[in-house]
């Protein structure tokens, strides 16, 4: 989508407003175009001396209130600005956000959170930003065509000759911006690189203590705070520099009326109203000039910021994420009704040649085929990174793969919206929890979940925690909470899982969250009081002796399958697998 | 605050760097010089042309206008480059006193604040602390002096154009010092409601795999839009309330060019002034607008700085209550020696009387319930916090009297929590310090992590918090810094995780590597560690319950030790950590 196109779809959003604004900023920006003309008058009549001058009054007092009245256009304009600007921002962050978790088909967000979030931030502001820049276009035109027309209708030929500093002005201004723009960055990095380091120093102070390492720390405290002072050296040089460019431009363009003025006023062709009108005009327009060669450079990183967005989101339709449907900003928030997909109970699920390739070419996953009976406990083993993972991701339809997953017998279209509860729910390898209460993050807004909460509790083995902490399940966790240890995080996200009562239910390792002796517990608890499908990720006896098929991988194949036993018998893997394993009992 | 603390603070930080303050005092002086010079020029140029006097008189005028314009601006950008300069210079020296300083405080100091925290006062204040001194001296002075000069230059030039400047510049400053601080609460307001929106969006995105598996985006985008109302609400409310300030500063600004345009009419009229002394007017009411913003704005930087020297100052004289001494450890293994111990951490008593000896060489495991005491006794040996009462002693010396950094590169200490920064695998192992390559490969090989290295580099980032490592990696790096270390004894607090197999096995082999001629000493969460151990010891609410070698112990039916060898893993070995 071409960036004209994103703007022309970003004004559609409230065109009524938008036409609003544009009409207010156009009088904004346009009245010094009327302020230059009265005081020039005011000064053309005060130089004719009595009784001439006082005539000078009507403009002089004429300008004082179009002066002063401008403000409340100002005042109008902005604050209805304000409202669709940030309604705005709000509503493109939404679309986007939405999208990653809503969106049907498997999703790899590119980037690391971090990183991404700035997206989130920085790139819809410049999007907003850019958007901005078309409000105030038309009082630039108006005010810069307008003023070109009057100097040139007092003197052609210095107006022809004003215009080469001015248009330089507009130049200078779009090639430098961008590289003002990238050290500003570069100093917002390193002033990052600097209080991380602060940060992780003394998080990590005791580390630092016990290894007499506070000399070399400070060295390198010394070395990122010198990098940030150069960064904000180099960043106010530039645009120093670039300010000093703008000015010294209008400065020149005075001192060229100045002096090319100087014989047609001995003659008595120019006056001095004449030249107010050019005092006037010069400085904002140097300023005006400037402003528009920072919109040519904001043009493009607009649509880098857009191509940004869009690599966050790569297979959403540009209407989805320019959606214009509303953000409830007021009112009742409306009860999430999750849709009840009246399912259709596992019998049999069945994976065939499911494969999967890492973008960095990394061992993904190769042609694995795999039958579950309904009741059935299915382990997932082998080596580190032999996929076993990947595997179960796959098939859940978090990463993109190849082949076909059937449930019942039916081909499953689009894996990622079709293994959610109550079909399947997954606790991941390392899971994520969020800023909520503990009771949020496990029911997860399932009304039903909520329910079984003490049950599912229980069944994790989160109990003896719950009683460690002060408000139990109503205990906030995360940023501004209690921080929960990880076996706790996990622990809490098997909870989580086992709330939902879905009929699969996928495990990738749970071997950090619990002991040897709890996990047993766990499969006995589970097995005992529902019938229920797993497939579980593990290395750990507790599992594989439960097990009523072991899938054995290596290198993203399968190598071998079935019960434990013949594979033991006849897999060199398998008894390498178990003996280690032993090592942990 | 006080003013003579504001000097004080002053002349502390810009000592050092005396000469290029005064440049930059020459510097802005010129700048102010220039500004009350040009609107002059262009009234001479006026007033000529209002008597069409000679060609050569504007021509001058106008190459004065010319030169003077552009030394102005460079004498401006070269004031502002030198300012933030000397800014920098400044307070990064303070920031690195203040992190050297911090160094040295006890943990207790430590364990009750946040690396925000820190973060806030080694960074925050003292960032601001910069923009004190580069604004507040670059910017204040030189808009209070210009704002002098204007005042005075209009009272010389006409005693109605200098009063009506005069109170115009009075009433302005005290209109907008009273609205600035309108949009202040507002503004603190507003980053923090968009730290809570980006937040949520940080840890929904970390989380998509769980959201989208689990089903919950509907769930999760409902919860978004509390967020999204408070971001809304918060930010639109602190942008109005900015308006409202913006405009009417804006309108008194306007009002002063109405005002000075409606003077000079009057001025002009009445034949008391020139036509080019109105335009004078004119122009000087549009010069203290900069100025006159400067000011009302950097008094609140003021406020906001005085603030942070007082915090700094005030962690300035926080002490250390561990003295170091002046004795330097040898190498090699070194006997430890507890005698009669008692130690509590603020209110909470841990050891009561604790006495025991480890020979030089020997390794003992410490076993016991969580809470008991093993960690504080090993905090103890590295010298975290000194002991309320008794010694204890390392290779015969007392630990007081031993120089800290001796005492600290004499301890190795793999903790439970490996600290990993944010660099480079050998930057994490080193602390940054400057350490041959191949000390450092052959530390990783010791650990083996030697094919791992081979395959990744050392200059490899690491991310923060040892992202993208597994918990094994991170425990084997944490050992492999006790090896570059070399240290006389060790002191390994076991991880309470369960590591994968193959890690576990690695482990072992790094374990047994690293102990090998050094006084060990292990907390156990499994027995299966403390296996090889030469000594036993179990610790229970803050005393020492049994010691003694572990094959005596093993094979007397009544120890302790044996019961848990024969439950397997009983109540004593706690899995979680306090």
């Amino acid at each position: 989508m071409s960036t004209l196109r994103l703007v022309w779809e970003l004004i559609r959003y409230r065109p009524g407003r938008f036409s609003f604004c544009l009409l207010m900023w156009t009088l904004v920006h346009g009245s010094p175009l009327l302020f230059g003309i009265l005081i020039g008058m005011v000064f053309g009549r005060l130089s004719q001396g009595n009784p001439v001058a006082g005539t000078a009054w009507g403009p002089a007092i004429l300008f004082a209130v179009l002066a002063i009245g401008r403000n409340a256009i100002i005042w109008l304009g902005e604050r209805i600005w304000i409202k669709h600007w940030l309604e705005q921002a709000v509503q493109l962050r939404r679309n986007l956000l939405r999208w990653l978790l809503e969106a049907p088909g498997s999703r790899v967000v590119p980037l690391a959170p971090g990183e991404a979030v700035s997206t989130f931030r920085d790139d819809v502001d410049d999007l907003l930003e850019y958007m901005e820049n078309w409000v105030d276009m038309g009082g630039l035109v108006l005010f810069g065509v307008g003023a070109v027309l009057v100097m040139a209708g007092i003197d052609a030929q210095l107006t022809g000759l004003l215009l080469i500093p001015l248009l330089l002005t507009s130049i200078i201004t779009q090639s430098l911006s961008p590289q003002i723009r990238r050290r500003r960055r570069a100093m917002r990095s390193a002033t990052d690189a600097v209080t991380g380091f602060i940060g992780e120093t003394f998080s990590g102070v005791q580390a630092i203590k016990l290894a007499a390492a506070e000399g070399p720390m400070l060295a390198r405290l010394h070395h990122l705070n010198q990098a940030r002072h150069k960064a904000a050296l180099s960043d106010t040089f530039l645009t120093e520099l670039l300010r000093s460019i703008n000015r010294n431009m209008s400065t020149i363009a005075i001192a060229l009326v100045l002096l090319v003025a100087a014989s047609s006023i001995n003659r008595g062709e120019f006056t001095v109203g004449n030249l107010a009108v050019f005092l006037v005009y010069l400085p904002r327009l140097t300023d005006y000039m400037a402003f528009v060669g920072d919109i040519i450079a904001q043009h493009r990183r607009a649509g880098v910021a857009y191509e940004r967005v869009r690599g966050l989101a790569v297979d959403a339709p540009d209407l989805e994420l320019l959606d214009r449907t509303r953000v409830p900003l007021e009112g009742e928030i409306p009860e999430v009704v999750l849709p009840d997909i009246g399912i259709e109970p596992l019998r049999r699920l069945e994976v065939r040649g499911l494969s999967h390739w890492f973008p960095d070419g990394g061992e993904g996953l190769e042609g694995v085929d795999l039958v579950v009976e309904r009741g059935s406990f299915t382990v997932v083993t082998g080596k580190i990174g032999s996929g076993k993972s990947t595997l179960v991701r796959a098939l859940l339809g978090l990463v993109p793969a190849d082949g076909q997953v059937l449930w019942n017998g039916t081909p499953v279209d689009d894996p990622a919206s079709f293994f959610v509860p109550p079909r399947s729910a997954y606790t991941a390898q390392v899971p994520r929890l969020f800023s909520e209460s503990l009771a949020d993050n496990i029911a997860l807004g399932q009304r039903a979940a909520r329910e079984r909460l003490r049950e599912a509790v229980q069944l994790a083995v989160l109990d003896p925690d719950l009683e460690r902490l002060e408000l139990g399940m109503h205990t906030m966790i995360g940023a501004r909470g209690v921080k929960l240890s990880g076996g706790q995080v996990q622990r809490s996200a098997a909870a989580r899982m086992l709330a939902t009562e879905a009929e699969l239910l996928v495990f990738d390792d749970l071997s950090s969250a619990l002991d040897l002796h709890t996990e047993t517990e766990l499969w006995r608890r589970l097995l005992s009081q529902r019938e229920v499908t797993c497939i579980v990720v593990s290395h750990r006896r507790a599992a594989l002796q439960r097990a009523d098929q072991v899938l054995l991988l290596d290198r993203g194949r399968v190598v071998d399958r079935g019960r434990l036993g013949d594979l033991l018998e006849r897999s060199e893997l398998m008894r390498s697998l178990w003996a280690e394993a032993g090592e942990d009992s | 605050m006080t003013a003579p603390s504001y000097r004080a603070t002053l002349s502390t930080y810009l000592r050092p760097h005396r000469g290029r303050v005064v440049v930059l005092a020459l510097l802005l002086l010129g700048s102010i010089g220039l500004q009350l010079t040009i609107p002059l020029i262009l009234r001479t140029f006026i007033d000529a042309a209002v008597a069409r006097s000679a060609v050569s008189g504007m021509i001058t005028a106008g190459v004065a206008y010319l030169i003077a314009g552009i030394l102005n601006q460079l004498l401006d950008a070269g004031a502002t480059y030198l300012g933030t300069d000397i800014g920098w210079s400044a307070t990064n020296r303070l920031r690195e006193e203040l992190s050297s300083h911090l160094f040295g405080l006890d943990m207790d100091f430590h364990n009750n604040t946040t690396p925000g925290e820190m973060i806030e006062r080694v960074d925050g204040d003292v960032t601001a602390l910069s923009e004190f001194i580069s604004r507040f001296v670059v910017r204040l002075i030189a808009a209070g002096v210009l704002l002098a000069g204007v005042i005075v230059v209009s009272w010389v030039e006409s005693p109605v154009m200098g009063s009506t400047i005069t109170i115009y510049v009075i009433l302005v400053i005290a209109l907008l010092a009273r609205l600035r601080n309108i949009a202040v609460a507002a503004a603190e307001e507003e980053r923090e409601t968009s730290a809570r929106l980006y937040g949520f969006i940080e840890e929904r995105l970390a989380g998509i795999d769980d959201i989208r598996a689990l089903g919950a985006g509907r769930f999760t985008m409902t919860r978004f839009v509390p967020v999204m109302r408070d971001f809304y609400t918060r930010t639109s409310t602190a942008w109005r309330k900015r308006l409202v300030v913006w405009v009417t500063a804006n309108t008194a600004f306007w009002a002063g060019d109405g005002l000075a345009l409606l003077t000079g009419v009057w001025l002009t009229v009445r034949g008391s002034i020139t036509v080019g002394t109105a335009f004078l007017i004119l122009q000087y009411v549009q010069l203290v607008r900069s100025p006159i913003e400067q000011m009302t704005q950097e008094l609140q930087e003021l406020q906001k700085a005085a603030g942070g020297i007082v915090r700094i100052d005030n962690l300035r004289r926080l002490e250390s209550s561990i003295a170091s001494g002046n004795v330097d450890l040898g190498p090699g293994p070194l006997a430890v020696e507890f005698d009669h111990v008692s130690f509590a951490y603020e209110d909470r008593g841990v050891l009561d009387d604790v006495s025991f000896m480890l020979s030089p060489g020997r390794s003992l495991g410490l076993l016991g319930r969580t809470g008991g005491g093993k960690t504080t006794i090993t905090r103890l040996i590295s010298r975290l916090y000194d002991p309320d009462r008794g010694t204890v002693s390392l290779g015969g010396v007392n630990l007081r009297q031993i120089r800290t950094e001796s005492l600290r590169k004499s301890v190795g200490v793999v903790t439970q929590d490996v600290q990993l920064f944010r660099a480079t695998v050998k930057d994490n192992l080193t602390f940054f310090d400057d350490r041959p390559d191949d000390e450092v490969v052959a530390a990783l090989e010791a650990v083996g992590l030697g094919a791992w290295i081979r395959d990744l580099g050392l200059d490899t980032q690491l991310g923060a918090g040892g992202q993208g490592l597994s918990a094994g990696e991170q425990q084997l790096l944490a050992f492999a810094r006790v090896f570059l270390q070399d240290p006389g004894i060790v002191i390994l607090d076991e991880p309470s995780s369960r590591l994968d197999p193959a890690t576990e096995l690695l482990l072992a082999t790094a374990t047994e590597r690293l102990f090998a001629g050094r006084t060990v000493l292990i907390i156990a969460h499994r027995l299966e560690t403390v296996r090889t151990a030469d000594e036993i010891m179990v610790v229970d609410a803050g005393r020492i319950v049994e010691h003694g070698r572990r094959q005596d112990l093993a094979a007397d039916p009544e120890s302790r030790y044996a019961s848990l060898l024969a439950t397997g893993r009983g109540g004593l070995l706690g899995d979680t950590r306090p």
